[in-house]
């Protein structure tokens, strides 16, 4: 990278860190309009080494916990970026306690109400047999005398569904890291509609990228460029060693993970980026059938046949 | 003068519909922007108010055909029957307003647009439309909206204003028409009836609002399906069945977001009435099965998808995956495996295919009884999983699967090899390390076995499994205090991670639990095991909800039948919930028991065997226990009681067996004990303490040449044995 890039992101820093807390919110509206300091942070991201990354992170996070939207917002609209970075094999042994530690806040922070209760989040599965803005119960009841038809008759009480609580978690641990990591991609799934069309397309690059290494079928999905540091890494690698491919460990997504993946692609074809949403969706696709989870198949092959053979919109409106 | 009116409304309807058309279709005369959109803010406005209008005129039909049905003959019903089709133009008129806002970027008014129509009392020509129109806001919901972004519907005025649903007089209810943002405020005097009242649910949330549409357009489009196969139907039947399908993808993806795969599948269940032969449909609807946890059925369905695509391999897989990790159905699920192989080793999913074998295999060798086909089956089994590997060589299951096979024939050297490649490609799987850890107790190396269970379990800090393991490594190499501390860790973790189900059902127990977790000193102070068998905790531990016992699962059966049966004897309440939970307590209890027993506090040991029978009274692993401290007190006649106690509930109890052998050679009976032993042995060829048994029974007999080659078996197998058994690792698909 330039160096003046990285100058001006060193400025910049050291200017975010000279803000108060009271400043720093108002300094929300703002970030919005630094081009230049997006894309640079984005770069940041994107290269196996930057001595600022670090320092990135921290702040970063800072304006996660100011708690002001658009600071909120800023920090958000990298995780993709960051996931990226995180999850590439190649990156493994490199230093990522910050950027665990910004996940990881990110997590905490999510999980508890304000007053430091555990958060738990309820919504309300409608049923058709009470009145709703939308209908009258009488027009839609079933046909056929059915057991279910019976069963959602008894059960008028409206079904809750409950996520949460979940715990506080210190430190990332291979058992509860994709818990955490697929809660940050949640939350980054929540505002998505607020992020930009960058954040958008490395979203469906981190999927694509993250279903293929170490997959052999990767050649059929060809890398869209080598701008990504890391597919050029593989391929020096697979040079030295005369002809025989060196597998690049695969990257192994907890089915969770995959869903929040899939929640995102979806919403971001539909928005804008139809061809890469369609790559990450192959390729996650491609990744559940050959691990065989059942529920990452549903949504995927929901998804494929929605968008092959009906008459339901295609990702051209929207 | 009603009918009148109502001509007249739907004349003036169907002109703003018109007039709307021509407007879409004019070219733009200039090509200012604001003109434009001008232009366009026109046409909404007329297909708005063209819309409003023809839902009135339709809901007056609606009425007046209702009214005339109580009044006269169903004569009239016939003469009303036309005027309740809409036709193509007023169906565009509606459908375009809120498709052409979102297609000039507003969303909200779109959205907005969407709602008001389908807020509309509905009438029975609105039927068809509303399926459509739910589904299509359900798109946009889902499609273009986020949690964050997301505005829900204004509730319903209070009926104080308004008259009643059913007394719908035209000017006062219209008059009360909600203002939605965006709208026009022109024309108040011509909107439909909207539905009101004091109980209507009014979704707050986006996920509820796609949901209520979703099922919505369901109900409908389940009704609307065609099942008429006949040739003149074809058309109208592939149109329906589309429909139904794009609200079910939809439908699909909202509900898997949330994880409510039991809703989901009972919704596919509704699908089937019209799905013949619909592949899309079924599959999906067993996918969802296996989600819900309904295994039978959902093999059942899977077995209807092979009839459809007999090449597909994924359904085979999935369903060799079931017979094998739920179903205990050894024998189909080897099939299942094969008809993945008959597709050929060019298909993706061939290594996945020789997988399935591989695991099908070994899991029917550790039953098998004959060793001629034991060694068959672990051959067979080994062969799968080479030729997995060789067709997908960066995947580390296959090397994990094929380190295991060769640790279960104890070539450790071998397997050690294959593991550590596993571990290579992914460091931080489990049993991968877990098996490690028990290759290298197998070697005698106590102390590394160790470290690397620490690293297990620093990556999976509470994982029961290598707890277990961890205990009688640690009994090994240190002592039995300490062993006894990393079991309350267990206690701990148990009372934490199952804290939610406790306070749901009643508890078991005494309440030992409460109290030795709440106790600050160590187990070793406050005084209180062996769990190492073939079908014992870890299995159960590795996947409680997935029941992975293959060899006893008849004896879990058995037990749980004669728990019920004892909990109407005692006032012993019997448990809903998680029986996999509630055992896992019971391996912990009688851990500890063990350890109790090796420090010589038979007390203390009883205490706990005590603890785990007052929560399963009647297993095999309690009774087996009972009579360990019955042999360590020289009541012989009582440990032989518990000890065929424990093999009539599970004759495959391999300990049972061996200690019952040793218990009928002391009391005498060594004709018994020998025929007993032989049995243990010839089930589980790798217990080196049978054979040692059967060694000693039989040069008691003086039978010196078979003792002697039974006790070097039994050294030799010493020497390769691991801390606990291998089978203790599951294999699953």
């Amino acid at each position: 990278m330039a160096t003046m890039e990285q100058r001006m992101l060193q400025e910049w820093i050291a200017e975010c860190k000279s803000l108060s807390r009271a400043e720093l919110s108002s300094y929300g509206r703002m970030l919005k309009e630094q081009k230049e300091i997006t894309e640079a942070i984005y770069g940041v991201f994107q290269q196996p080494d930057n001595e600022l990354r670090d320092s990135i992170c921290g702040q970063l996070f800072e304006f996660y916990r100011s708690g002001d939207s658009e600071c909120r917002r800023f920090c958000l609209q990298y995780i993709p970026s960051i996931l990226y970075y995180y999850l590439t094999p190649s990156n493994k042994n490199k230093s990522l306690d910050r950027l665990e530690a910004l996940l990881l806040g990110i997590y905490n922070l999510d999980v508890v109400e304000v007053d430091g209760r555990q958060k738990v989040k309820t919504c309300i599965i409608p049923t058709l047999a009470k009145p709703s803005i939308y209908h009258e119960p009488v027009h839609l009841s079933s046909v056929a005398l059915t057991e279910s038809a019976l069963s959602s008759h008894q059960k008028k009480e409206t079904q809750l569904i409950k996520s949460g609580p979940f715990p506080q978690e210190k430190i990332i641990t291979a058992q509860n890291r994709f818990s955490i990591l697929s809660h940050v991609l949640y939350i980054y799934n929540t505002g998505i509609a607020c992020m930009k069309g960058t954040s958008h397309e490395i979203l469906c690059k981190m999927c694509s990228h993250l279903c293929t290494t170490g997959y052999t079928k990767q050649s059929l999905t060809p890398q869209t460029n080598g701008s990504l540091s890391t597919s050029t890494l593989s391929d020096s690698t697979s040079l030295l060693t005369n002809g025989y491919p060196e597998y690049q460990p695969r990257v192994h997504l907890s089915p969770e993970f995959m869903i929040e993946m899939l929640t995102g692609v979806y919403y971001v074809m539909f928005n804008g980026h139809q061809k890469s949403g369609r790559e990450a969706l192959e390729n996650i696709h491609y990744v559940a059938c050959q691990q065989l989870l059942s529920e990452v198949i549903l949504v995927t092959s929901a998804i494929k046949n929605s968008l092959s053979s009906n008459p339901s919109g295609q990702p051209a409106d929207g | 003068v009603e009918t009148m009116s109502n001509r007249k409304l739907r004349m003036i309807a169907e002109a703003f519909a018109v007039k709307g058309m021509a407007l879409e279709k004019s070219p733009p005369k200039t090509t200012s922007k604001i003109k434009i959109a001008q232009m366009e803010e026109q046409i909404i406005s007329c297909y708005e108010k063209s819309g409003d209008i023809a839902l009135l005129y339709l809901q007056e039909c609606e009425k007046g055909r209702s009214s005339s049905l109580s009044a006269s003959s169903s004569s009239s019903a016939f003469a009303a029957a036309p005027s309740t089709y809409v036709g193509p133009l007023l169906e565009t008129a509606i459908q375009r307003a809120p498709i052409l806002h979102i297609q000039m970027g507003d969303l909200e008014r779109g959205i907005n647009r969407f709602r008001l129509v389908l807020r509309a009392v509905e009438s029975r020509a609105t039927q068809n439309m509303r399926m459509t129109l739910a589904r299509q806001l359900a798109e946009v919901l889902l499609r273009g909206v986020c949690d964050s972004t997301y505005s829900p519907p204004q509730p319903p005025l209070g009926p104080d204003k308004s008259g009643s649903l059913s007394r719908p007089s035209a000017g006062g209810v219209i008059g009360t028409a909600i203002k939605v943002a965006g709208m026009k405020s022109a024309n108040l005097a011509l909107r439909p009836k909207q539905y009101i009242g004091e109980h209507l649910f009014v979704p707050k949330e986006v996920t509820e609002e796609t949901l209520l549409l979703l099922l919505i357009s369901e109900s409908l489009a389940t009704k609307e399906a065609i099942l008429s196969r006949s040739e003149e139907h074809t058309k109208s039947r592939v149109y329906t069945l589309q429909n139904a399908c794009a609200v079910y993808d939809l439908l699909t993806i909202a509900l898997v977001k949330r994880a409510q795969y039991e809703m989901l599948s009972e919704s596919f269940d509704r699908s089937m009435r019209f799905s013949f032969e619909e592949f899309h449909l079924w599959m999906q609807f067993a996918l969802s099965l296996i989600c819900a946890g309904k295994y039978q059925r959902a093999l059942l369905v899977l077995r209807e998808c092979h009839r459809m695509e007999p090449k597909n391999a994924l359904v085979a897989l999935h369903a060799a995956k079931l017979c094998f990790n739920h179903l205990q159905r050894m024998d189909e699920g080897i099939d299942w495996a094969k008809k993945v192989l008959e597709l050929g080793d060019d298909s993706p999913y061939a290594h996945k295919g020789y997988q399935a074998l591989g695991i099908g295999c070994s899991l029917k060798a550790s039953e098998a009884p004959l060793q001629a086909e034991r060694q068959e089956l672990q051959k067979k089994a080994l062969d799968a999983f080479m030729r997995a590997y060789s067709l997908d060589e960066n995947n580390h299951e296959h090397l994990f699967y094929i380190g295991l096979q060769y640790a279960l024939v104890r070539q450790i050297s071998e397997a050690i090899g294959f593991v550590r490649k596993s571990l290579k490609l992914n460091d931080t799987h489990l049993e991968s390390l877990h098996l490690l850890a028990l290759l290298l107790s197998a070697q005698k190396k106590y102390q590394e076995a160790l470290k690397v269970i620490e690293i297990a379990l620093s990556g999976h800090p509470s994982n029961l499994s290598l707890l277990f393991t961890k205990v009688k490594l640690e009994e090994f190499v240190y002592d039995s205090e300490e062993a006894l501390m990393t079991c309350k860790r267990m206690l701990e973790l148990w009372k934490s991670t199952h804290e939610s189900m406790l306070s749901n059902e009643s508890s078991r127990g005494t309440g030992l639990l409460e109290r030795v977790t709440s106790d600050k000193r160590s187990l070793a102070h406050i005084h209180l095991v062996e769990f190492s068998d073939r079908d014992s905790a870890a299995k159960y531990v590795q996947n409680p909800p997935k029941s992975s016992v293959h060899n006893s699962i008849a004896a879990s059966r058995v037990e749980q039948a004669l728990s019920e049966v004892a909990s109407s004897i005692h006032s012993y309440t019997p448990r809903q919930g998680p029986q996999q939970a509630w055992l896992l307590q019971v391996q912990i209890w009688l851990t500890i028991a063990e350890i109790y027993l090796s420090m010589k506090k038979p007390d203390e040991a009883t205490a706990c065997i005590q603890e785990a029978s007052s929560i399963f009274p009647l297993s095999h692993h309690v009774m087996f226990m009972r009579g360990l401290v019955h042999e360590y007190k020289h009541e012989f006649l009582e440990a032989k009681k518990f000890y065929s106690d424990a093999v009539s509930i599970n004759p495959g109890h391999i300990k049972s067996l061996q200690h019952l052998g040793v218990i009928l050679h002391d009391l005498g009976n060594s004709v018994l004990a020998e025929k007993v032993l032989r049995n243990a042995v010839n089930m589980d060829p790798t217990s080196h303490h049978a054979w040692n048994s059967l060694g000693k029974v039989l040069e008691c007999q003086d039978e010196f040449d078979s003792a002697s080659q039974c006790l070097l078996t039994a050294v030799e197998l010493e020497s390769t044995s691991p801390i606990i058994p291998f089978t203790a690792i599951p294999r699953l698909l």
